[in-house]
């Protein structure tokens, strides 16, 4: 089974944070939605031969777009893809877009998971964040939601500067609390030409030690696992059975195919993006070509080692997987690896799978660099 | 037609004095280069030599100079390096030449190396002839340096040039003071071949090229040869003479200096100080040839990845042949596998060979501590050399040791004398006698163990005169100290790599800023790493590096894998540069640690 994503490249405004690729020009949105239409029709014949049971609306903000634009989009997608009875199809919201009945509108249209841009439920915090919801607010639209589309995730940023313990764990016991079935834990980090980095170059803002960052992500993994969410990818975090079926087409190598500008796509061992232009997406859309860029086929050892990386980052490798794909056995190659590792508390291993603990997780990118 | 007369000659002086800076104006004066294409020290066609502005190689180059009588005369020119730990280069020079230009920056006066550079030019019977450079300048001492050099040399003043040679002032005066003065080459075309190797180089096109100074007899294309001492046989497939580059001029005369390629494939069959003479025509006697150069300083030279070995042994011996003071030896070491024990003229002849190694032959090497050489006097009566901390006997089985001392001359104004003796105090100079130069500088004589000087007393004798002193050494004996074997553990575990050897009473100190040294070096890993410092079995030092806690992006990248993927490659890439030692990562800085201390 295979995923499709959408990206809608529009946000009100732009997020202290933010690196990602979107307009705040909504004039543009008739014209995006045709030409994402476009994209569709042209992809449509591609690949006869894949099933997708995910659709995965992201950003931008994809809550800004009306339920109709939604039910438009998703209709177009089934009219040209063999899209499966019992698909996941999610949403990205900013809270303060989710005022009056839009949920249910979101609903109506067919999204059956709500992904909600909450961030933080304190608003000393979402000021710094430069968000535009208060907590009352997010705590309302998280209520709200749970009660029409009940699969809802949310989205929390940890380590701001001199964030103390008891503020992610507020945020984390608010987010149980209210009922949400699946947890998004990033570390803020600072981007290239975002207003934060700059911030920080002007001494505005100070980063957190590697030390107190540390400890803030194991107090958000302890915190979250001890409330019954099973971390099943380094920021990821689900009540059983709620994980995102979409994201984990990423972290498994199963194909995926990006649509609207900016999006990635893996297919058949080849990885291509679209252009991170509107403009030119949607005229290259208009003579019908399609807005691809970097289109590159991974070598069989390229694959290997995103497979295993991406699998170590989240729900470890599967023997059997491994060796039908790479036709030999992960356990004698990494034999040694796999031994200390386990040995030191950084992995477990059962019958048929290697991952990391979260104590192994805390530093995946030192394990992978030095040993994979 | 009458042959043009030769001259041969080279250029030494103290270093930054101006050689190269001089050699130019020669070179543009003779149109041997054409103004266009000229850029600044044109002989120092080195990378590295242009990026840091020294001369590392000796550089051989024929120009044609036309006398304002229109006489046509053969000049050629060796340029040399000015730095200590090049003096062997120098040396070479010397052998192929009958005269020298002595240059004397006029701002800074006779230095030491002035003094050695002349010692070595007048021990091989070369005529002299003293230029005062760099007179250009606002701070010019001509009056002073002048009677410097009267002093030195017993000349007369109308004997000594004034020039400068960013300025091209008394350019003429030198070329006619080089042909005027020193001696034209011999031209015995008539006798045996008998010709001398003084330098050597490897290209990858044509093998082994080697540059002579033909003494006696001619050598041709097609000529049977033999080398003197290596006693190999090759037939010369090509002769010519060094301009900007190799000219076929098809035969060498006697009195002339060019270069021969004679299809030598295995780099080891040349050696520089041979003889070359004729198949046909043998000789009784090899020329005079060169000294064995004694290292000064050894270290081990490792690949970074150990397949590298053959590689970087191949690569040792082609840059041996362009760099004659280098020797090595394989040696293992258990911590970082199969090397070279590498010796060395100094700590900057070290650097050079490192980075030409990297550059040029595109390795990536990993250089242990430097050190000296220890002879050992053991309980069995057994004597050895120990130039590898990590090879010193363990002490029950030592009777005593004995280091390396050297002879230094200190030459520096009246003023630092105070600084300096205070420096040698703490370095355990010898103070022996001091000599005036003239009534502002003086000459200090001094012996130190090589050991304490070897690593940064250069720096520290600059900063003790405001820049001003110089100095110069050569090896003298072996005396008696009370050393000892100062080892670096990590997680328990010995690493060879990291032994040094150090007099007894600096090793406390010693080994307490060697651990935290290290602890700055080596980044955080998966565990926590115990760096102990130990004499025998008595730790004397600790420190501790704590675990890693957090190396993750934990953001979305959404489907863009690629990114992370070359996020991780980074750090990849990083890891390579590492030494893995049981299971502590190690970053090659950390190996030169000991260097840092001060
Ligand atoms: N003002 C002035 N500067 C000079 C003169 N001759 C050389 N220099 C400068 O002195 C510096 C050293 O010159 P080089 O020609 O490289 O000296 P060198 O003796 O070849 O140095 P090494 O080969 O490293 O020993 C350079 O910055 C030159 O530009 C001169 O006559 N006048
Ligand atoms: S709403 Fe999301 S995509 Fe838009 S600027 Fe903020 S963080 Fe970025
Ligand atoms: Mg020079």
């Amino acid at each position: 089974m295979s995923g499709i994503y959408i990206h809608i490249p529009f946000c009100k405004r732009r997020c202290n944070y933010c690196d990602f690729f979107f307009t705040t020009n909504t004039k543009l949105t008739d014209d995006f939605l045709r030409s994402l239409s476009i994209e569709i029709k042209l992809h449509s014949a591609t690949f006869p031969e894949l099933t997708f049971d995910t659709i995965s609306f992201g950003g931008g903000t994809p809550s800004l777009l009306g339920g109709e634009n939604i039910a438009n989009i998703i209709s177009v997608i089934r009219n040209n893809f063999n899209i499966s009875e019992d698909t996941e199809i999610s949403l990205e919201a900013n809270p303060e877009d989710l005022t009056g009945n839009k949920i249910e509108e979101l609903q109506r249209s067919g999204i059956n998971r709500l992904s909600i841009g909450v961030q933080s439920f304190i608003d000393s915090e979402l000021k710094f964040l430069t968000r535009h919801h208060t907590s009352l607010q997010a705590e309302d639209v998280v209520k709200r939601a749970l009660d029409t589309i009940s699969n809802v995730s949310i989205d929390i940023i940890y380590s701001l500067p001199s964030q103390r313990f008891e503020d992610i764990a507020y945020s984390i016991s608010k987010a149980n609390e209210l009922g949400v079935k699946h947890v998004s834990a990033y570390t803020l980090t600072f981007e290239d030409k975002t207003l934060l980095t700059k911030q920080e170059t002007e001494g505005k803002i100070i980063r957190n030690t590697p030390e107190h960052e540390a400890t803030l992500y194991e107090t958000v993994a302890c915190n979250l696992s001890t409330l019954g969410f099973r971390q099943y990818e380094i920021s990821n975090f689900a009540k059983q059975g709620f994980e995102s079926r979409h994201n984990k087409k990423y972290w498994e190598l199963k194909n995926y195919l990006g649509i609207g500008p900016s999006s990635h796509s893996f297919i058949h061992s080849k990885r291509w993006n679209n252009v991170k232009n509107l403009g030119l997406y949607s005229e290259m859309l208009k003579k019908d070509e399609l807005p691809v860029e970097n289109l590159y086929e991974l070598t069989n050892e390229e694959l290997k080692s995103d497979f295993i990386m991406l699998a170590l980052r989240a729900g470890g490798v599967c023997f059997d997987e491994y060796s039908r794909r790479f036709d030999n056995s992960f356990l004698l190659t990494y034999k040694t690896v796999i031994d200390n590792l386990v040995r030191d508390g950084f992995a477990g291993k059962s019958q048929d799978n290697f991952c990391l603990t979260s104590k192994g997780y805390a530093i995946a990118d030192e394990i992978i660099a030095r040993y994979f | 037609m009458s042959k043009p007369d030769i001259r041969n000659f080279c250029i030494i002086a103290h270093i930054d004095h101006g050689k190269s800076t001089l050699a130019d104006r020669l070179l543009e004066k003779t149109r041997t280069i054409e103004k266009r294409n000229m850029i600044k020290q044109v002989l120092d066609d080195m990378d590295l030599e242009q990026e840091r502005g020294i001369t590392i190689k000796l550089h051989a180059i024929q120009m044609i100079y036309t006398s304002p009588e229109k006489k046509e005369y053969i000049f050629n020119l060796i340029d040399t390096p000015g730095h200590v730990d090049f003096s062997y280069e120098v040396s070479r020079s010397l052998a192929a030449c009958e005269g020298a230009l002595l240059v004397v920056d006029a701002t800074q006066g006779v230095e030491a190396q002035t003094i050695s550079n002349l010692y070595l030019a007048i021990d091989n019977g070369l005529e002299i002839i003293p230029v005062i450079n760099k007179i250009d300048l606002q701070n010019a001492m001509v009056d002073e340096v002048t009677e410097q050099i009267i002093e030195l040399l017993g000349c007369k003043k109308e004997d000594i040039i004034l020039a400068s040679a960013k300025a091209d002032i008394g350019t003429e005066l030198i070329l006619e003071a080089i042909v005027n003065k020193i001696p034209p080459a011999k031209t015995e075309t008539d006798k045996p071949l008998r010709a001398l190797i003084f330098d050597s180089k490897f290209d990858i096109y044509r093998g082994v090229v080697v540059y002579i100074r033909v003494f006696e007899g001619s050598i041709k294309e097609g000529d049977a040869i033999k080398f003197f001492f290596s006693g190999n046989t090759f037939t010369a497939e090509e002769v010519g003479v060094l301009r900007m580059g190799r000219i076929k001029s098809h035969i060498i005369n006697a009195g002339d200096v060019g270069y021969l390629i004679a299809g030598i494939k295995d780099v080891n069959d040349t050696r520089v100080g041979d003889t070359i003479f004729k198949i046909n025509q043998p000789v009784s006697e090899p020329l005079p040839g060169y000294k064995e150069v004694k290292s000064m300083v050894f270290s081990g030279i490792y690949p970074s990845s150990t397949e590298d070995f053959e590689n970087l042994r191949e690569s040792l011996a082609k840059l041996k042949l362009n760099d004659a003071a280098l020797t090595y030896e394989p040696e293992t070491s258990v911590a970082l596998g199969f090397g070279f024990r590498c010796g060395f003229l100094g700590m900057l002849h070290m650097e050079i060979v490192q980075e030409r190694l990297e550059r040029e032959y595109g390795l990536t090497i990993i250089t242990t501590v430097p050190n000296v050489e220890y002879r050992v006097y053991k309980t069995n009566g057994e004597v050895i050399l120990v130039d590898n901390p990590s090879h010193m006997p363990e002490p029950a089985k030592i009777d005593y040791i004995e280091e390396p001392y050297i002879s230094a001359n200190i030459i520096t104004p009246n003023e630092f004398i105070g600084n300096l003796m205070k420096l040698a105090n703490e370095r355990r100079g010898v103070f022996l006698s001091t000599n005036y130069v003239d009534a502002k500088r003086v000459d200090l004589h001094f012996e130190f163990p090589l050991s304490e000087i070897v690593f940064d007393f250069y720096d520290k004798l600059k900063s003790y005169s405001r820049g001003y002193a110089s100095f110069d050494y050569a090896f003298k004996d072996f005396r008696e100290s009370d050393l000892v074997k100062l080892d670096i553990l990590l997680n328990g575990d010995s690493v060879d790599a990291l032994s040094t050897i150090v007099h007894r009473d600096k090793s406390f100190d010693w080994g307490k800023r060697l651990c935290s040294k290290l602890k700055e070096l080596i980044p955080k890993q998966m565990f926590e790493v115990a760096i102990q410092a130990a004499i025998g079995s008595k730790i004397v030092a600790r420190e501790t590096i704590s675990a890693m806690r957090k190396n993750v992006t934990a953001k979305c990248y959404g489907g863009d894998i690629s990114r992370k993927r070359k996020l991780l490659e980074k750090q990849k890439e990083g890891k390579k540069r590492m030494k893995q030692i049981g299971s502590v990562e190690i970053p090659q800085e950390a190996f030169h640690a000991v260097l840092s201390l001060n």
